[in-house]
């Protein structure tokens, strides 16, 4: 017999009244208000769980709500019941601190063990279960996108035609037996003033490079090194990839940051951004040494790779204190890792 | 039973405006003779416990990959409505984990939805789009049916009775004509918003009654407008201001030490716009809201009961500017701590006049409902996207 006192609320009514309960060791509870009493079976009421001080409140199936500040004798009464572990458990967790604080630590270490491991390989398994067609979709897509925005000119130098497309084959023989079949590779032209020298990979197995990309290399070898890092992009599904991973960025961060209003939701955006650009730059890094491994196997030499990255980082100078907002490593990391190819063999 | 209110004893002392709203209040319902009184609300939720409870909450949501939030949503509203009381009884919060999971469950397959067609053609989002908006005005209908169901004080629950039919008026008609009228209807769109809610509650059997005037709200829009503009042209010359001094030294100094004193002013320079443009948003949207708030607080009325909020501009814009920075700059290990601050400053300024000073008899008879359980089966059939 457990007995507490509390206010009773009846049913569709505001009045309140003071009522005593009585909780039985059969597992019934039986309330007196006004000199009446009623007893309830246990499958005639629910009891709210606990939640931090606030009272304590049960609700009957005929609609009478009774609410006490006596927690101890409630913590009693749970004491005999199975039901309701689970918030019972969550309440242990919620009153605290040694707890709260682990929170804290779990939150953080959950949320950078997912962006650092769970997401990439989530992201690579799914990336490579994606069919085809839909990659060829989407690879069109972002091709007629660019066209619309003016990006893009046709290409009617016979020269350049020859030299990329000679280069391009050159590049997926030596990659040899080792590339996937599911990829259709194919080599597009364009002219493209406003991009400028520039060669990008989609994620069907498409390589567009640019006129003035041709132009801008000093011998074929380099083109062919430039063409084996994007051949890297497809073989390893980068695009899509990164897709991926972004869109899981953006999950978590709305989860942890959910509290926050669209302006929080603003000041977010730098961390997201900063996340996104590490997972690129690693993807970056990747694709050098792929193409830089092809290119020593071969006796090219990893050297023409950087020449060309040399070369192709003229025209844009990397900004030292937002590189952690770029999407690729900057210059020097990059021969340092060309470098360590060497050190390999 | 008696309120423990602070101010009680010092009399409403309300601005000129409410007074003038509480003498129609008597010459309209005559019956209540009684002059009106302010009980106030309180709110007894603290920081530290409230912390706890949201910490573990999100360490929850974050390990099940968000499926956990139904269930930290309803414990977060019932740690807030259990805290809220008037006159001595508390609020409850009575919505089920599993009737939030319907709607989270709509919303998750939807935005997947959004994300993956928009993959093979950007062009595909616009039916997408298109499904969305259709639907609004039914899942602001459903949203608003279920909060209310499952919100009660003294166990008698709020009900919202507006029509489907008028939500698609509201929010889809309405909507059409914005740009036909270059937004200048705008403030009365939102007059008519705030109808739709206010003015289709009810406790109990007893409806809430909501009379705005459309005058009010273009006043204050108005206000915002030049604030907003305002500010807008302080950030532009800061901009170009910055964006001068910076090309100006890049071209007058070669030295590497200048350079790097320089990136660095520059950052400093855009770190301080960028706290204008977040403190500009908080300003204008939270001081907007407020000024409604408090005015429709002074036309919103449950019989002879009404209310007042007596929230002060500047005090809730410093207090809505303190929260974003101390939770920006915590990372957002303050996020309770703003929540329950703001959550007390609300409704701490917010009081509900009743006749005599007393919710007493009246207020008792007055709010007979039906019975709480033929209620149950159509809850099953609202849902909340918790937006």
């Amino acid at each position: 017999m457990i007995e507490f006192e509390g206010i009773l609320y009846r049913s569709g009514s505001s009045h309140s009244f003071e009522a005593k309960a009585c909780f039985g060791q059969d597992g019934s509870f039986s309330i007196e208000a006004e000199g009446d009493r009623k007893v309830y079976s246990p499958t005639e009421y629910e009891i709210e769980p606990k939640l931090g001080s606030s009272n304590r409140v049960i609700r009957f199936s005929d609609g009478v709500r009774m609410e006490t500040p006596d927690h101890a004798a409630f913590s009693k009464i749970e004491e005999t019941m199975q039901s309701g572990a689970f918030f019972r458990f969550v309440d242990w967790m919620e009153t605290r601190w040694p707890i709260a604080l682990g929170s804290i630590v779990g939150v953080i270490l959950f949320v950078i063990l997912f962006l650092e491991y769970g997401m990439p390989v989530l992201a690579k398994y799914i990336a490579y279960e994606v069919p085809q067609s839909l990659r060829q979709s989407m690879s069109n897509s972002s091709l007629d996108a660019m066209d619309n925005y003016g990006l893009l000119e046709e290409s009617y130098s016979m020269r350049i035609h020859q030299a990329s497309t000679e280069a391009f084959d050159r590049a997926l023989e030596l990659t040899g037996d080792n590339l996937n079949p599911e990829f259709k590779y194919e080599l597009r032209i364009f002219k493209a003033p406003k991009i400028g020298p520039n060669a990008f990979a989609l994620p069907s197995g498409t390589v567009v490079v640019t006129e003035e990309f041709v132009d801008l290399c000093e011998t074929n070898e380099q083109m062919v090194a430039v063409f084996l890092h994007e051949i890297a992009h497809v073989e390893l599904q980068h695009g899509l990839r990164s897709l991926i991973q972004d869109a899981g960025v953006f999950l978590i961060m709305s989860i942890a940051l959910g509290d926050l209003s669209s302006l929080g939701g603003m000041a977010a955006s730098l961390p997201t951004l900063a996340i996104e650009s590490r997972y690129s730059q690693g993807f970056e890094t990747e694709a050098d040494l792929y193409a830089g491994r092809i290119l020593e196997a071969c006796g090219i030499g990893a050297e023409v790779m950087k020449d060309i990255l040399i070369l192709l980082h003229k025209d844009v100078p990397d900004i030292d204190f937002a590189q952690f907002l770029s999407s690729h490593p900057d210059l020097e990391e990059r021969l340092d890792a060309l470098d360590s190819l060497k050190s390999e063999d | 039973m008696e309120t423990n209110e602070p101010n009680s004893e010092s009399a409403p002392e309300p601005n000129e405006h409410s007074n003038a709203e509480h003498e129609t209040a008597s010459t309209v319902t005559p019956a209540s003779a009684e002059p009106l009184h302010p009980v106030g609300f309180q709110f007894t939720g603290q920081t530290g416990e409230f912390f706890k409870i949201w910490i573990v909450n999100l360490l929850l949501q974050v390990v099940t990959l968000g499926f956990y939030w139904p269930w930290a949503m309803v414990r977060t509203k019932r740690y807030f409505y259990a805290n809220t009381h008037l006159d001595g009884h508390s609020f409850d919060y009575l919505a089920k984990p599993k009737s939030l999971l319907i709607g989270y469950l709509i919303v998750l397959c939807f935005a997947a939805l959004y994300a993956v067609v928009g993959l093979f053609n950007p062009l595909f989002v616009f039916p997408v789009i298109l499904v969305y908006l259709v639907a609004a005005p039914w899942i602001i209908y459903k949203a608003l049916r279920f909060r209310a169901r499952n919100t009660a004080y003294r166990n008698v629950r709020f009900k919202f009775s507006g029509l489907l039919s008028d939500s698609y008026i509201t929010y889809m008609a309405w909507a059409v004509l914005v740009p036909f009228t270059f937004g200048l209807i705008i403030p009365y769109w939102k007059m008519k918003q705030h109808e739709y809610f206010f003015g289709n509650l009810q406790f109990g059997k007893t409806p809430f009654g909501f009379k705005p005037k459309g005058a009010e709200y273009y006043k204050y829009y108005l206000l915002f407008f030049a604030i907003g503009m305002a500010i807008y042209f302080v950030v532009i010359i800061l901009f170009v201001a910055i964006g001068a001094v910076f090309g100006y030294s890049m071209d007058a100094m070669g030295s590497e030490e200048m350079e790097t004193a320089l990136t660095i002013g520059m950052i400093i320079g855009l770190v301080i716009v960028y706290a204008i443009i977040i403190a500009a948003g908080v300003i204008f949207q939270n001081g907007l809201w407020m000024l409604i708030f408090n005015y429709n607080m002074s036309v919103w009325n449950l019989g002879d009961f009404r209310f007042e909020s007596k929230m002060k501009l500047v005090e809730y814009i410093l207090l809505c500017l303190g929260n974003i920075f101390a939770s920006v700059f915590t990372l957002g290990l303050l996020i309770p701590w703003a929540k329950i601050r703001l959550a007390k400053y609300k409704l701490e300024n917010l009081y509900l006049l009743a006749p005599g000073g007393q919710l007493g008899e009246h207020f008792e008879a007055a709010n007979e409902e039906e019975g709480a359980l033929g209620e149950a089966a159509s809850d099953f059939m609202d849902f909340d996207i918790g937006l």
